[in-house]
C-alpha cells in the first residue's frame, strides 16, 4: 500500500549487500528490505518462472531479483542523482528526484535558481496548499503558486507534486 | 512467576552481551531459529485445504469482498504504527475488477477501475486520475500494475489461488492451527511458512472454503511488520458493466504515472 521511493528500497539493498558481502556469507535476500509491509502472500515478480522445479525455481527468483535490483540501480544512476530524504514526521519525501520529462533542464535550471524551489523537488499532495490553483498546459493540469510550478503524477497510488520550470 | 520463566529470564540476562555482539555483525542478520518443538513440517491436509479452497475460488464467476484491513507501518526509527482501512473487491472474472480502497493514517482514499481494455487509478481526496492500457486478465493487470507502476492492490492472491500463478510451492511449512469463528462463522485456521513471509489463513469450515481472514507477517522486513484483512464475502452479486468503467467526475485533472523510465528496459520489452 505505502509507496517508498525506488530510491529508498535500492539505497537499503545496496547498503545491506555489501554489509553482508564484506561481513558474512548470509544469503542475499536474507536482510534485503524494502520498507514496505506486504499485502499478498504471492511475491510480485514471478509470473515468467518455471514452475517444474521447485528448488530451481528458487534459485532462479533469487537471480531475477538481483538483476532486478541492479536494473533498478540503473535507474537511479542515470534519473536520480543527488538525492536527499527528508521526514516530516509519518512520511518521506526525496529531494532532488527530476521527473524524466524534465531530468536535464531540471538540474540546469536548479543550479541557477535559488529563489523558491528548487526544480525536481518532490512534495506530497498533503503538502500541496488549496490556494495553489490548477492551470491547464498543453492540456495538462500543473498547479501554479506565485512563481513555482508543480507538475502532479502518480507515483504508484498516491499523488506526488514535482517542481518544475514554469511550462510556459 | 514459575521457574520456567525465572530461567528464561536467567538465560536471557546471561546472554546479553552476546545478543549485544551479536547485534554489530552478522548474527543478528540470521533468520530466527525456530521455537522448540517447531518442527518444520508440511502437513498434507493443511496443503489440501488451501487447494480446495482456491478451486473453490476459481469456481466463482463473479463475487464482492469487504476487507476490513490494519497493517503495521514501519517507521525508520523502528516503531511500529498501525494503519487501519478498507478495501472493497468487485470482480467478474476474467476481465473486470473494481478497487475501492481507503486506509486511514495514510491519506488514501482511491479507486481503481479495469474494465478489460484499460486500468484507471483515481484518488477521491486529489481528484487526480491515471490510466493505462490492461492486458485481458485480472491476474495479468495485477502484476503490469505492480511490476511497472508501482500500484499495489492488496490481496493479489485472492486471483492467483487455485491459477497458475499459485505459488503453493513456495510453502515450506503448513499446519493446522485450530477451529475457531470469524464473525460467527466456523473456520479452519493454518499457519504456513515461506522463505519471505509467514502467514496465516482463516478458511470457511463448510462447503463453501472461503477465506475469511489472512495475516501475513514479512519477516524479511526491519520489525517484522504484519498485515490483518478480515473479508465479508458476496459470492452471488449482481455487477453490471458499468461498476467497472470509470467516469470522470466532475473537477477531476488527468495525470501521468511516473514510470521509472530506462531506455534499455523499454526497448527490450518493446
Amino acid at each position: 500500500m505505502k509507496t517508498r521511493s525506488l530510491f529508498f528500497r535500492v539505497n537499503t539493498i545496496a547498503i545491506a549487500s555489501i554489509f553482508l558481502i564484506a561481513t558474512c556469507a548470509i544469503p542475499l535476500e536474507a536482510r534485503t528490505t524494502e520498507g514496505r509491509t506486504r499485502t499478498s502472500v504471492h511475491q510480485k515478480n514471478r509470473a515468467n518462472i518455471n514452475t517444474r522445479d521447485v528448488q530451481r525455481n528458487r534459485d532462479i527468483n533469487r537471480n531475477t531479483n538481483v538483476n532486478r535490483n541492479v536494473n533498478v540501480n540503473k535507474n537511479v544512476n542515470v534519473n536520480v542523482k543527488g538525492d536527499r530524504r527528508y521526514y516530516d514526521g509519518r512520511h518521506y519525501y526525496d529531494y532532488n528526484r527530476h521527473h524524466h520529462h524534465h531530468n536535464d533542464v531540471g538540474r540546469a535550471w536548479a543550479i541557477g535558481a535559488l529563489t523558491g524551489l528548487m526544480v525536481g523537488t518532490i512534495i506530497a499532495s498533503s503538502s500541496m496548499s488549496p490556494s495553489c490553483g490548477t492551470v491547464y498546459v498543453n492540456g495538462y493540469p500543473y498547479r501554479q503558486c506565485g512563481s513555482t510550478w508543480y507538475q502532479p503524477q502518480y507515483v504508484g497510488s498516491q499523488v506526488n507534486y514535482v517542481v518544475v520550470n514554469p511550462p510556459r | 512467576m514459575t521457574n520456567r520463566w525465572r530461567n528464561r529470564i536467567g538465560m536471557l540476562l546471561v546472554s546479553t552481551p552476546f545478543l549485544m555482539l551479536s547485534a554489530t555483525g552478522c548474527l543478528a542478520a540470521k533468520p530466527t531459529a525456530a521455537e522448540p518443538g517447531d518442527e518444520i513440517q508440511i502437513e498434507p491436509e493443511a496443503m489440501t485445504a488451501l487447494n480446495e479452497m482456491g478451486n473453490y475460488l476459481r469456481t466463482l464467476k463473479s463475487f464482492t469482498v469487504s476487507s476490513e484491513m490494519s497493517m503495521d507501518e514501519v517507521l525508520l526509527s523502528g516503531q511500529k504504527i498501525l494503519l487501519t482501512g478498507t478495501t472493497e473487491y468487485s470482480t467478474r472474472l476474467p476481465d473486470r475488477l473494481r478497487v475501492s480502497s481507503k486506509v486511514e493514517g495514510l491519506d488514501r482514499d482511491n479507486e481503481y477501475y479495469y474494465d478489460g481494455k484499460s486500468f484507471t487509478i483515481y484518488s477521491n481526496l486529489d481528484k487526480y486520475y491515471a490510466t493505462f492500457e490492461a492486458p485481458d486478465t485480472i491476474g495479468k493487470l495485477l502484476d503490469i500494475a505492480e511490476d511497472r507502476y508501482d500500484v499495489e492492490i492488496p490481496l493479489r492472491d485472492l486471483f492467483y489461488w487455485g491459477t497458475e500463478k499459485d505459488r503453493g510451492e513456495d510453502v515450506q511449512a503448513a499446519y493446522f492451527i485450530d477451529t475457531s469463528r470469524i464473525n460467527g462463522t466456523p473456520c479452519k485456521h493454518y499457519a504456513f511458512r515461506q522463505e519471505d513471509v509467514d502467514w496465516q489463513i482463516w478458511i470457511e469450515d463448510d462447503d463453501t472454503p472461503l477465506p475469511l481472514r489472512l495475516v501475513i507477517t514479512s519477516k524479511l522486513e526491519i520489525g517484522a511488520p504484519q498485515y490483518i484483512s478480515t473479508m465479508t464475502w458476496n459470492v452471488a452479486p449482481q455487477l453490471t458493466d458499468s461498476t467497472f468503467v470509470f467516469t470522470p467526475p466532475e473537477g477531476a485533472h488527468k495525470i501521468e504515472f511516473a514510470v521509472i523510465d530506462d531506455p534499455e528496459e523499454e526497448s527490450t520489452q518493446q
